[in-house]
């Protein structure tokens, strides 16, 4: 672009005669009529030096510089920063800009956890990778986990996805995960060390998120895991080539550099009970849903027989399973099909879904029905289960019936519309029951309220119990990460809140809740969601690795570029501090214009003309070049290589 | 208004503009449907173009800033509260009018006080000429004496050369190859419109600038070869030391002694210690000064031997106790090198570069309103101590209070040695309690008062006593007129728009006034302001085309070359004698033999000044206090307008080592204060002033709490109203003490 001006404007500034008195500041303002306040299109800075008597005092006017790369044109994701061809000058269209604060909060407050997104996109859009990590952890610990088996509802509600495809932002977060700080020192803000101690029952993702919050607040947080190793369900339920065993070590370890002591094999009921827990003056019980939920047909005790999740847990601390040929998963959830793909994954030559939903009503994740498609996984839905059948002791396949249709009344009671004489026999050498799971109610303490298989809480995360609080898998109805680790971080809030005497209202608010206020999606131009890599599907059935791969910085940057967000980002993006916002619900860009109507009509800018001490010009800058010389260095100015600002000094030294 | 409307209906008007900044710019004036709506510099003129300063940018927001007094108003709180009604031009004048002849007929005219207006320095509206003579054709009024800004300085150049028309334009700057500042601060006090600029290109040039100041100031910054900080009025003591080496070295122009000057050789007797036994030798100004002595000998030898130079002395050194000593020294320091007459020198008498009716070049105007006699002044017989050549009979009245002693003839009246008790106060164009010292005791007396009227544009510190308030227009909605202090031009300031809600301009609200009071008006006053431009601009013959000057806003003295103050005198001082006694130039002044006064000698002479470095009270208080000017206000004026408040903070100016000494830190609310008064204000923790000196900014509004701690900052609230030997104010003889705001004061 800039091979296509013609006369580059330029701007001089003679240091040693500015006495930094401010009249160009007022004469722009007046000029532009800009309110006092923090937009200033000229500015004067000013630095002292020296000790007395041997002082240095000294100024610098600023404006916009036209410079030949201009950072903020490249910056704006709206195109409203253009070079004017004919002479170079900078110039905003506010009609285009889209506003600091245009694109809302709708991604941020779509997340269960509480999570910024709006704001970690934004780093990452500026190259600023670990400190997106460190605002993700602000509120959630498990960006790793997060990043790869969040079902991210911030996706299905970014402001993107009117113009074309949402934000990739779950493979942003997971990369952003990937700079997490490899000190175990930088840790984030941790308050004053209190002296309450707080009990953490279960450590999954809610209970180690509550703990993380406490003790980040300075609490002395305890969590007690039933298991012999930390993570709950990220540990036993989550296959490894979907989360890998490191990623959540590292995260967990973290958790642990914030103050979070950790006690495995500490059951609740069996060596742990509610006189252990009565020393802690708050407890919040996140045991989860481990109970699992069995069919109850012939057949069901036969040998090759299990359910999903033992069978997880076992795949997952490498036991050896005998699985035989042919394998067939019961369930339509995420559950069967993760045991499903592990079966393949473990050598398994022929491997079966069958479930009562429909395709369409099935619960599991469309992307893992997919893919567990490409797998070679056949899925049988609409089915209906009577019986297994086994010889010796020994299942070897289930008789099933078609379904027309199944639904559940509202009393909860399943209505099937059987399609008749279509009993048929799934033959199968294992049979994986993956129909759900429960809480184990008999554990929990006497008199704690359950509910439809639930702890019963209040928006804090509050029990009937005084002093129990509640989250997870065992408190809350959506069985996903995101909720479980934003259920632990409200019980984290509520938990301070009545340690410090402050009213347990007032749940804590994850985002400041503002909708995107684009009039018309249709202007935008559209931009391809940068695709994630897969491995291909012989390598990921060859054992357990990764399946999806992490963007690489660059990947990740032209990914976020996307977002639609801009929060000033001329402004972040330009090294002389020039653009500057106005007021407002959705204060756009302003900026220095060189009074360009003035320009036009053959006048310097009012700066210029203004200066009591005639210390700045304007012109082409090859003649102030020529007029002045080519010194582009000055007392407090940082001249930046790769811009390429249109100005010239006289520079002041003493 | 003959410039043509352009297509948006925008009309471009040219105006000269002036507060009392001590400058004059002129602008392009935007006007649409009767507003000012922007303002440009008038880049038409020719050079060099009168460039306005941040506050004239700002004009604009002033004419229509919404805290203006746009309406009549009467008191309806007490005294100072600020609590008013607005009533109507009719009752306003009616109640005014019913007062003043209350007051006359119950006590006498001599209880009406009325003076000092200041604040507008305009030759038309500006000085309260106009209310002044009102009073005087009413029977007369108590009125004032002394100038607040440079008594001193007119008072010595008085007595040196006879004329306080005593300075070198400064565009003869140029010519200087040596130029000292002291205590000249142009970024702030510009000096004359361009003063900087031209100092810059001197210096440019190759001239050398030395720079003399407690503060290393933003024009240090920019002009400074040689930052000298130097104790706060001992100023004269270093004089006297340079003179010590300049006569011991033999490096005084004898033969410009001889010729033009008296008494050299009586000065030369005090330097040398020959009259007291004192030799005033460098060493000797060290110790007072804080100035190394091989700094004061080098800075002699320079103004001595690099010719010509300038030392620009400012007024600010002379609004110390003993202040007239200062200028009166640095004429004689003139005098010594030559420098007096020629082409880039300057006789360092009386040099600022502010406005009418003081002013470098001598115009030739048409008379301007006279203001009459005043029966008061002419009953009374005359003060002890006066100048002959210096004041006027009038001026000379027993009746006339100084400035700095109304708050305390009001408070004490005939009981305090007053000439009368004072029950009225008029106030036109200046704001005392704000500005003037001892704020505190002001408070006090304006409560006695049984009736003050204010004549404002803004609610001053002043006006919030004011029993009636008179709002005034504005600069662009009257008609009016500046000449260049330092710079030889005419600049019209012209009415662009009508008054804003129910404002007037001086002349109006006195026309009516004269009416209310029963006087006639047609002798009172028979012109329009627009008629008064004209008459002062053009009655002298200095401006030739009227339609041309009304066009342009501005017309410059055609000159040759700069004009050069006493260049007759030194070319041909037969012909063209000094205006002084003798004809010469007086470092020996008979006048001042004959006062008696010891604090006045013939000679220059230091005094070792009271509230200074050697008073008793610095154990007390330690830190000697200065006044500087500030940059973003033209004393109270500009204030309040939100562009220029963001660009500087009021802050009390101390050193590192003060502030460390006190555990202040940079930016801290702290406590100002001393035996009259304490003000609570920020500070800056900075290297760019002198240890054991504070710069507390001038013009701050007086603000006071209930305990009548001034949360405002306004220095005068810790000012003395003791003024010198020969009546300047003395704000830079100041002792307080700064400290930490305790908990249980906040």
């Amino acid at each position: 672009m800039k091979n296509e001006i013609n006369t580059q404007m330029g701007f001089y500034c003679d240091q040693t005669s500015c006495m930094g008195c401010a009249a160009c500041v007022i004469a722009c303002k007046q000029w532009h009529d800009i309110p006092a306040g923090p937009a200033s299109w000229m500015r004067v800075q000013s630095i002292e030096e020296g000790v007395f008597p041997n002082v240095y005092l000294g100024y610098l006017p600023s404006r916009c510089l036209n410079c030949d790369n201009a950072a903020c044109v490249e910056a704006c994701p709206a195109g409203a920063v253009s070079k004017r061809e004919k002479d170079g000058i900078v110039l905003v269209d506010r009609d285009k800009c889209l506003g600091r604060d245009a694109c809302g909060n709708d991604c941020s407050d779509a997340c269960p956890a509480g999570t910024d997104v709006r704001g970690f996109v934004s780093l990452i859009k500026q190259g600023k990778y670990e400190d997106a990590w460190r605002l993700i952890v602000e509120s959630n610990p498990f960006p790793g986990v997060c990043g790869r088996v969040c079902v991210h509802p911030c996706e299905s509600a970014c402001a993107r996805g009117q113009v074309d495809e949402p934000i990739a932002i779950n493979a942003l977060e997971r990369l952003a995960s990937e700079h997490m700080s490899p000190n175990p020192l930088h840790v984030p803000y941790l308050a004053e060390r209190r002296n309450e101690k707080v009990a953490v029952v279960g450590s999954g993702p809610a209970g180690l998120t509550c703990a993380y919050h406490l003790a980040r607040l300075g609490y002395r947080v305890t969590v007690f895991e039933a298991l012999p190793v930390a993570g709950g369900m990220l540990r036993i339920g989550i296959p490894k080539y979907h989360l890998p065993k490191e990623i959540l070590d590292r995260e967990i370890a973290f958790i642990e550099n914030c103050g979070v002591e950790i006690k495995t094999n500490k059951r609740l009921g069996e060596n742990l009970d509610k006189t252990d827990l009565e020393q802690y003056a708050a407890v919040f019980l996140s045991t989860g849903a481990h109970k699992q939920k069995t069919l109850d047909i012939p057949g069901k005790d036969l040998k090759g027989v299990m359910t999903g999740i033992d069978f997880l847990a076992k795949v997952n601390s490498d036991e050896n399973v005998d699985l035989g040929k042919q394998i067939l998963v019961v369930g339509g959830g995420d559950v069967a099909i993760d045991c499903a793909r592990s079966a393949v994954r473990l050598g398994a030559s022929e491997v079966h879904i069958a479930c009562l939903e429909s395709l369409e009503q099935m619960p599991a994740n469309p992307t893992g029905i997919a893919e567990a498609g490409e797998e070679g996984i056949k899925i049988h839905p609409s089915r209906s289960f009577s019986r297994i059948l086994g010889a010796n002791g020994h299942c070897d396949g289930v008789e099933c019936v078609n379904l027309h249709s199944m639904k559940f009344e509202q009393d909860g009671t399943l209505h099937l519309d059987v399609i008749e004489k279509s009993e048929h026999v799934i033959p199968a050498d294992t049979i994986i029951l993956a129909i759900g799971q429960a809480l184990d109610t008999k554990v929990l303490p006497e008199g704690l309220e359950v509910n439809n298989g639930r702890i019963v809480i209040d928006e804090t995360g509050a029990t009937s119990l005084p002093n129990y609080f509640a989250g997870g898998d065992a408190a809350i109805p959506e069985w996903r990460v995101a909720y479980a680790i934003g259920s632990g971080r409200r019980a984290a809030e509520a938990i301070n809140r009545q340690m410090r005497g402050l009213p347990a209202v007032e749940p804590p608010s994850t985002s400041k809740t503002r909708k995107s206020q684009f009039s018309d999606t249709e202007t935008f131009e559209k931009m391809e969601r940068v695709s994630i890599e897969q491995l291909p599907v012989s390598s990921r059935i060859s054992g357990f690795p990764e399946a999806e791969l992490t963007f690489t910085d660059e990947q990740g940057k032209k990914e976020a570029s996307r977002c639609l967000e801009c929060r000033g980002m001329c402004s972040l993006a330009c090294p002389y501090d020039v653009p500057q916002f106005d007021a407002g619900d959705n204060p756009k860009m302003q900026k220095c214009d060189s009074c360009v109507e003035e320009w036009e009509a053959g006048k310097d800018p009012i700066c210029v003309r203004s200066c009591p001490t005639r210390a700045l010009d304007a012109g082409p800058i090859e003649e102030l070049k020529a007029k002045y010389g080519d010194n582009r260095v000055a007392k407090n100015f940082t001249y930046y290589e790769n811009t390429k600002p249109n100005v010239v000094f006289k520079a002041k030294t003493k | 208004m003959e410039d043509n409307k352009n297509d948006s209906g925008v009309q471009i008007i040219k105006s000269a503009t002036a507060h009392h900044c001590g400058g004059c710019c002129v602008w392009k004036l935007h006007v649409k449907d009767g507003k000012i709506i922007k303002m440009e510099p008038d880049d038409d003129q020719e050079n060099p173009q009168l460039r306005g300063c941040l506050r004239g940018h700002s004009m604009v927001q002033r004419l229509y800033a919404p805290d203006r007094l746009n309406y009549p108003m009467k008191r309806t709180g007490p005294r100072g509260s600020g609590e008013f009604k607005r009533i109507s031009w009719d009752e306003a004048l009616d109640y005014t009018a019913k007062e003043l002849n209350r007051i006359k007929e119950k006590y006498g005219n001599s209880s009406i006080i009325c003076g000092g207006g200041t604040g507008d320095v305009t030759m038309v509206q500006g000085y309260g000429f106009h209310i002044e003579r009102v009073l005087r054709m009413f029977g007369g009024y108590t009125c004032t004496w002394g100038w607040p800004s440079w008594e001193a300085a007119s008072f010595a150049s008085h007595v040196n050369y006879g004329t306080y028309d005593a300075m070198n334009c400064r565009d003869d700057n140029l010519n200087s190859r040596l130029i000292i500042l002291w205590g000249v601060n142009p970024v702030a006090t510009i000096h004359g419109t361009n003063a900087m600029w031209y100092f810059k290109r001197a210096r440019e040039n190759g001239a050398k600038i030395i720079y003399i100041d407690p503060r290393y100031t933003q024009s240090a910054s920019v002009l400074a070869d040689q930052w000298i900080p130097i104790n706060p009025a001992t100023d004269t003591a270093m004089v006297m030391g340079m003179a010590f080496t300049i006569i011991t070295e033999e490096l005084q122009d004898q033969r410009f002694l001889n010729r033009y000057t008296t008494g050299f050789d009586v000065f030369r007797d005090y330097v040398l210690g020959k009259e007291d036994g004192v030799p005033k030798t460098p060493e000797w100004a060290e110790e007072r000064t804080g100035v190394a002595a091989d700094v004061i000998k080098q800075v002699a030898r320079d103004y001595a031997t690099i010719k010509p130079g300038a030392l620009i002395s400012g007024i600010s050194p002379g609004r110390t106790a003993f202040g007239e000593q200062f200028h009166r020294a640095t004429a004689t320091l003139a005098a010594m090198t030559g420098n007096i007459g020629i082409k880039g020198g300057e006789p360092a008498g009386r040099s600022l570069g502010d406005q009418t009716p003081f002013h470098a070049y001598p115009f030739k105007m048409g008379p301007p309103m006279q203001i009459g006699e005043n029966p008061v002044d002419k009953e009374a017989p005359t003060r002890e101590i006066y100048l002959p050549n210096y004041t006027t009979k009038d001026q000379r009245s027993y009746a006339r209070i100084h400035l700095n002693k109304i708050s305390d003839a009001i408070l004490h009246g005939k009981a305090g040695g007053y000439h009368a008790d004072y029950k009225a106060f008029v106030v036109s164009s200046i704001n005392h309690v704000n500005q003037f010292p001892s704020t505190i005791k002001w408070h006090k007396a304006l409560q006695k008062l049984e009736f003050m009227l204010v004549f404002e544009q803004f609610m001053t510190a002043t006006a919030r006593y004011a029993d009636i308030l008179f709002p005034t227009a504005e600069l662009f909605e009257k008609n009016d007129l500046i000449v260049g202090g330092s710079s030889p031009f005419y600049g019209f300031i012209k009415k662009v728009v009508e008054p804003f809600g129910e404002r007037k301009s001086q002349i109006d609200i006195c026309n009516l006034l004269a009416e209310r009071l029963g006087l006639d008006v047609e002798e009172y006053n028979d012109k329009t302001d627009e008629e008064w431009v004209k008459q002062i601009a053009m009655g002298g013959g200095d401006v030739p085309d009227w339609d041309k000057f009304k066009k342009e806003g501005i017309h410059r003295m055609p000159l040759e070359e700069p004009y050069v103050a006493f260049k007759e005198q030194i070319e041909d001082p037969e012909n063209n004698p000094f205006p002084t006694p003798s004809g010469k130039i007086e470092i020996y002044s008979k006048l001042l033999a004959d006062m008696n006064d010891p604090f006045l000698p013939p000679i220059p002479k230091y005094f070792e000044p009271w509230e200074g470095r050697t008073d008793p009270l610095i154990k007390k208080y330690p830190l000697q206090m200065i006044t500087p000017r500030f940059r973003r206000r033209t004393h109270t004026q500009f204030d309040t307008l939100p562009w220029l408040r963001e660009v500087q903070d009021n802050n009390v100016q101390i050193n590192t080592k003060d502030a460390d000494a006190r555990g202040i830190e940079n930016g801290e609310m702290v406590k100002v204060f001393n035996d009259r008064g304490e003000i609570r204000i920020r500070a800056t923790v900075t290297e760019r002033i002198l240890p054991g000196v504070i710069g507390v900014p001038s013009g701050a509004w007086f603000k006071p709490d209930e305990n009548m701690i001034d949360r405002g900052g306004c220095p005068n609230t810790l000012n003395s109203e003791r003024y010198s030997p020969c009546g300047s104010f003395t704000w830079n003889s100041a002792l307080a003490e700064v400290a930490k705001v305790g908990e249980d004061e906040k």
